[in-house]
């Protein structure tokens, strides 16, 4: 199967990218159970890396737009340029539409299960 | 690796055929928690920085030049729009640059930095800070929990990286990972459901029982704020102004 750059990339990005819901130790060496519930706000709408414009229904968008109107309108935060109301772009190659390529896959060619996780 | 990860195997996370299929180009959001966490380090009497979101990363994510973390061994946040990179940072007027020849200011404008990011709830607390690796030597470690016990407050989850390149040398890396990058309805919609403080408890739970919910009772008009409601210490859901 030949893969494209971005899924090339996106492979090796998944492979950095843990489960969540992990026991592990914290600082004082105890263990605790995490979830991304328990120390996040949840992955974004529909569970993108990124939060895509045009699935989100008036409200969601009004909360990043107020969002922004605040950093755009705070003297303490100087950006190298304006937040767009309209987002910014993610571009991946056209060959990525084809199905075939859209899967990640493991070493012996078979298809990776979909898996919780985060990236780092 | 952050400490999600450890003791983790063969952890994968697919990238949605249906993104990509409608990433060709297509328009997004900076991540919410990400926003949010900028609002609240800025806000009122906070810090002042001065920095930027890296969004050109993702712009030809089908280019092999672009789009890669330091290692080059993985797509950057700043792809997806969940990374800031702050270059200044102050308190008052006078701004530090974060430039590595003058590394004990490197190291001041980063402890101011820990300092605030502890001080914020920990769901607004990056996965992921990078700096100059010269900072070991400030630090007299490179163990994230030793850097952590001189900042209360901050969240297990972080992961600290060092960059031996030069890279890092004139700024400080922020991001979140996917699945903290913020889901609107969680931080807006009555459908908020995983909190479960007692609200009794002013301080914040220990996170060690990974039962808790994590955010300060008197946060909450803050953190949840929403465009037509917030909520209440009470947990009920009641009008308000807009913001």
């Amino acid at each position: 199967m030949h893969l494209g750059n971005f899924q090339l990339r996106a492979q090796s990005y998944a492979s950095q990218i843990a489960n969540v819901g992990s026991s592990d130790p914290g600082s004082d060496g105890a263990e605790y159970n995490l979830s991304a519930d328990d120390i996040g706000a949840g992955p974004n709408l529909s569970d993108y890396p990124a939060a895509y414009i045009n699935i989100m229904n008036i409200e969601q968008r009004q909360l990043y737009m107020k969002k922004i109107d605040l950093l755009n309108n705070n003297p303490n935060i100087n950006m190298d340029e304006k937040l767009d109301y309209d987002g910014f772009v993610i571009s991946a190659s056209s060959d990525l539409k084809k199905k075939e390529n859209s899967y990640l896959v493991n070493p012996d060619g078979t298809i990776r299960e979909r898996d919780k996780g985060r990236c780092s | 690796m952050g400490r999600l990860g450890k003791g983790i195997k063969d952890g994968v996370r697919e990238i949605p055929k249906e993104f990509l299929e409608l990433a060709d180009p297509s328009s997004f959001y900076p991540s919410l928690a990400l926003l949010c966490m900028l609002v609240e380090l800025t806000e009122g009497s906070g810090l002042k920085i001065a920095g930027g979101f890296g969004f050109w990363r993702g712009q030809n994510l089908s280019d092999a030049s672009s789009g890669m973390t330091v290692k080059g061994d993985g797509v950057s946040d700043h792809a997806f729009g969940r990374g800031f990179d702050i270059d200044q940072i102050g308190e008052g007027q006078s701004l530090i640059k974060f430039d590595i020849s003058i590394p004990d200011d490197y190291y001041q404008g980063l402890d101011m930095l820990l300092a605030k990011i502890a001080t914020l709830p920990k769901f607004l607390q990056p996965d992921s800070i990078v700096f100059s690796s010269v900072m070991i030597t400030y630090f007299n470690t490179q163990d994230d929990d030793t850097i952590m016990k001189n900042y209360p407050g901050l969240g297990p989850h972080i992961d600290f990286g060092f960059d031996d390149t030069s890279i890092h040398n004139g700024h400080i890396h922020l991001s979140f990972g996917w699945t903290r990058a913020g889901h609107p309805d969680k931080l807006s919609a009555s459908s908020y459901t995983y909190q479960n403080y007692n609200t009794s408890d002013t301080t914040f739970p220990d996170m060690n029982t990974g039962t808790s919910g994590i955010y300060k009772p008197e946060n909450y008009s803050k953190y949840m704020y929403l465009d037509k409601y917030q909520y209440q210490s009470t947990l009920t859901l009641t009008r308000s102004t807009c913001r």
